[in-house]
């Protein structure tokens, strides 16, 4: 399939992955080692924008879930934003909505981490 | 065996013979001028000097000699001669007068000594012959043994007509004797064996050439008819005399030229040297294509050679593996001192673009201070396959010595070879991997296959068919039908997040926890709650699982389900579509009450010819191409054209559009379809 690729950028002291491409069971473990970076570093207030993917397979979901438990224990949050339709179904389909907070905007994820 | 060592020794004993034969001559007939006597010595001597020759070849073949040591050989006996005529000049002055007279205890005595004396002048003559022969010989071009047999003949011929007719015209001699000091000339030139020996080689062979001329030539000095040594020899074989002085005087012309040659090849022998080398190295290079299975020991071969073939004194070199490189092997060079070189070559934009290898000279950068040894000069080539770059190999100079354009070139090809080797060697440990991969996948295909029902159920009440297409890799698609309860029909259908083995074995969990709990617990959203607190104890957060349950009631044509973030339900009533998707958390996801609480449970009621279809993300989400979902739209409309067929023909049209919409491209996800149909009013 396709390429996956992410940009990491740094906005005070939050953290935002930038996802591009196709998140499927092969390109998994490139955002895995993003993770496990951040997590390393103590970075634990991490938006993901989804504004560039174009597919979420599962496997990609569970990149989230496997990282979620880890941050909220250090008072973090993994927030999620700029989802085009076709990725938040995907999100809404398997009840994720419910645990996480997914925003229109990085924007607007970033100010929630600050309020 | 026995035949070879009866050859030899048929020529020790003809040598020992002649000694003999010659001894009793010169006892007997010592002094008397005769002409026959004289030419029967000469036979004899002859005879002697042939079998000694015989001999000698012999050992030296055997025990291969190289030819420096047959120089130093020639040089240590001429030195032994010329002290051996010194003595004699010392000693026995009158040693030819007593030879010649009449039989007595004193002649007896210098019998004895002059014979072990022609011995040596033998011995002498034959090596220098032989080893002079085996220089003729090597590594001509053009094989011409006629110059060389020429040589002999007139040799012998000079020596024998000396005997004859010396006391009546020595012209025919010394006639002959030119003619074979022109073939001597002619036979002397055309040195070739020289140019393969190394520079240091070519330095001794020098100094003992030289020592040769000297004392070949001090000993044709001593061999002037008037000497004692001379009259000695004379005494025994003047033919033998005459071989013995035309031998050195092809010793001194044949060193003299060598000499020369050695000399005029000095210059250029160190870079023969490096070319040697190179060649040498080049015949390795093949060597690394079957190193490729162990790519340590790849490694390892490609350091060395490195530093052989571009004679630096450390080499190393590194591999990028996603952007970052890294020091695979390296020779003769500390980890810290490597790192600042890595440092410096690859950060700095200088090896950015490099297409061929380059010399960078460190010398004046700062990180010469900074090194622990003295690197001066640095190559640098890249590992190319195709066009894409792969790594580096480096090499690296120290106390002030440069690298050369030819050291250059000869990295250039290597780092070719080493590329090739590198990467077949990647190619072999990516097909283990692969073939171990597919085998996995075996066991896991063959799971998930025995994990599916082999049969659909059969009732009277509800048609159903189901359809399952795994996806090479195992997309941890499930589903299962319960008709152990009276007037109950039950099924799941479901997914696992996760591919290939993982995948099966959560499949195979899942399976048993619903076979469970669909005998005590009734209503799906009971199950549904009840599988997820079960699993929440052995499930992976990144392996969790969609499903939906559903039941329907035989007797009262009640259908209720529950959805855990599984794709939505779809009924088709009178052509038309209805799509269910109540609330649900996928499995494995949250443990806490938020999940039942977030759990709707849809109760419809049946009517006749009602079509209920379940299905997977693999449908919906087949891809054509261009990347494209197959989608909910196309999938709807699909079954909204086909709803008045058989269920069977129904799913034979929903799969036909499927694959015609993703035209053979790879299917990454398993395809499930469930399609039940209400046959009771």
């Amino acid at each position: 399939m396709a390429d996956f690729s992410t940009i990491l950028k740094e906005q005070g002291d939050i953290s935002v992955i930038k996802l591009k491409g196709y998140l499927d069971a092969h390109t998994a473990p490139v955002l895995e080692n993003k993770f496990d970076e951040l997590i390393k570093s103590s970075k634990y207030k991490i938006v993901v924008d989804f504004a560039d993917l174009a597919y979420i397979s599962s496997a990609g979901l569970g990149v989230f879930m496997a990282y979620i438990e880890k941050v909220r224990e250090n008072q973090g949050d993994i927030k999620l934003a700029s989802m085009s339709d076709k990725v938040y179904n995907i999100f809404d389909l398997l009840g994720f909505p419910l645990l996480y907070e997914i925003y229109k905007s990085e924007e607007e994820a970033i100010k929630k981490f600050s309020e | 065996m026995y035949l070879n060592r009866s050859h030899k020794n048929f020529h020790l004993t003809t040598t020992v013979l002649s000694l003999i034969t010659l001894f009793l001559i010169v006892t007997f007939w010592g002094g008397k001028n005769s002409k026959l006597i004289s030419v029967l010595q000469d036979i004899i001597s002859l005879i002697l000097l042939f079998s000694l020759t015989v001999l000698i070849k012999s050992y030296i073949k055997k025990n291969k000699i190289s030819f420096l040591s047959l120089t130093y050989a020639v040089a240590s006996l001429f030195g032994v001669l010329l002290i051996a005529i010194f003595f004699s000049s010392l000693g026995f002055d009158d040693l030819s007068e007593k030879l010649k007279s009449e039989i007595s205890l004193f002649s007896f005595a210098s019998n004895v000594i002059g014979i072990v004396y022609l011995l040596i002048f033998c011995f002498e003559s034959a090596f220098a012959f032989v080893v002079l022969k085996e220089f003729y010989f090597s590594k001509r071009t053009r094989f011409n043994p006629v110059y060389f047999q020429l040589l002999i003949i007139f040799g012998i011929l000079s020596a024998v007509t000396y005997t004859l007719f010396s006391d009546i015209n020595e012209s025919i001699s010394t006639a002959f004797l030119v003619v074979s000091i022109v073939l001597i000339i002619k036979n002397s030139l055309g040195i070739s064996w020289i140019a393969f020996l190394t520079k240091k080689e070519k330095y001794k062979l020098l100094f003992v050439s030289l020592l040769i001329t000297v004392l070949a030539s001090l000993l044709i000095g001593y061999s002037s008819s008037q000497t004692i040594h001379a009259q000695t020899l004379t005494t025994y074989s003047t033919g033998f005399y005459k071989l013995s002085v035309l031998v050195l005087i092809y010793a001194v012309i044949y060193f003299g030229v060598l000499l020369f040659t050695v000399l005029f090849h000095l210059p250029t022998a160190e870079a023969f040297d490096r070319k040697a080398e190179e060649v040498s190295s080049l015949h390795l290079f093949s060597s690394l294509i079957n190193q490729v299975l162990d790519f340590d020991e790849l490694a390892e071969t490609i350091t060395e050679l490195t530093r052989k073939v571009s004679g630096a004194d450390s080499s190393w070199f590194v591999l990028y593996n996603d952007s970052s490189a890294k020091t695979i092997s390296s020779k003769n060079i500390s980890d810290k001192d490597l790192e600042e070189i890595n440092n410096y070559l690859l950060n700095s934009g200088e090896c950015k673009n490099l297409s061929k290898a380059k010399i960078c000279s460190i010398e004046k950068s700062i990180i010469k201070t900074r090194l622990s040894e003295q690197f001066s000069s640095i190559l640098i080539t890249p590992l190319r396959f195709q066009t894409e770059l792969k790594g580096f190999i480096i090499a690296a100079r120290k106390s002030g010595l440069i690298f050369f354009e030819d050291e250059v070139k000869a990295i250039n090809a290597f780092s070719d070879y080493a590329s090739i080797a590198l990467e077949n060697s990647r190619l072999l440990k990516e097909s283990i991997e692969k073939e171990r991969l597919e085998k996995e996948l075996d066991v896991a295909r063959e799971m998930q296959k025995k994990l599916l029902p082999a049969v659909n159920p059969d009732l009277k009440e509800i048609q159903i068919c189901s359809v399952f297409i795994p996806a090479f890799e195992v997309g941890g698609d499930f589903y299962d039908f319960y008709t152990d309860k009276a007037n109950e029909f039950s099924f799941v259908i479901g997914d696992v997040a996760g591919k290939g083995i993982s995948a099966a074995f959560v499949m195979a969990e899942v399976k048993g926890i619903f076979e469970s709990l669909t005998k005590i617990l009734s209503s799906p959203k009971e199950i549904l709650f009840k599988a997820n607190q079960i699993l929440a104890r052995t499930l992976h957060r990144k392996n969790f699982v969609s499903a939906l349950y559903g039941k329907i009631d035989l007797t009262n044509a009640e259908f209720k389900f529950a959805r855990a973030g599984h794709c939505p339900a779809i009924l088709v009533r009178d052509e038309e579509i209805f799509s269910y998707q109540p609330k649900g958390l996928a499995l494995g996801l949250d443990f806490t009450d938020s999940f039942s609480e977030n759990l709707e449970e849809v109760k419809i009621n049946l009517k006749k010819d009602d079509t209920l279809i379940f299905y997977t993300d693999g449908v919906t989400e087949a891809k054509n191409k261009s990347n494209e979902d197959f989608g909910e739209s196309r999938f709807l409309e699909t079954i909204k054209i086909n709803s008045h067929k058989d269920v069977n023909q129904l799913a034979k049209e929903i799969i036909s559009e499927i694959s015609v919409f993703t035209n053979d491209s790879t299917q990454y996800d398993d395809i499930t379809l469930l399609i039940l149909r209400w046959n009771k009013n």
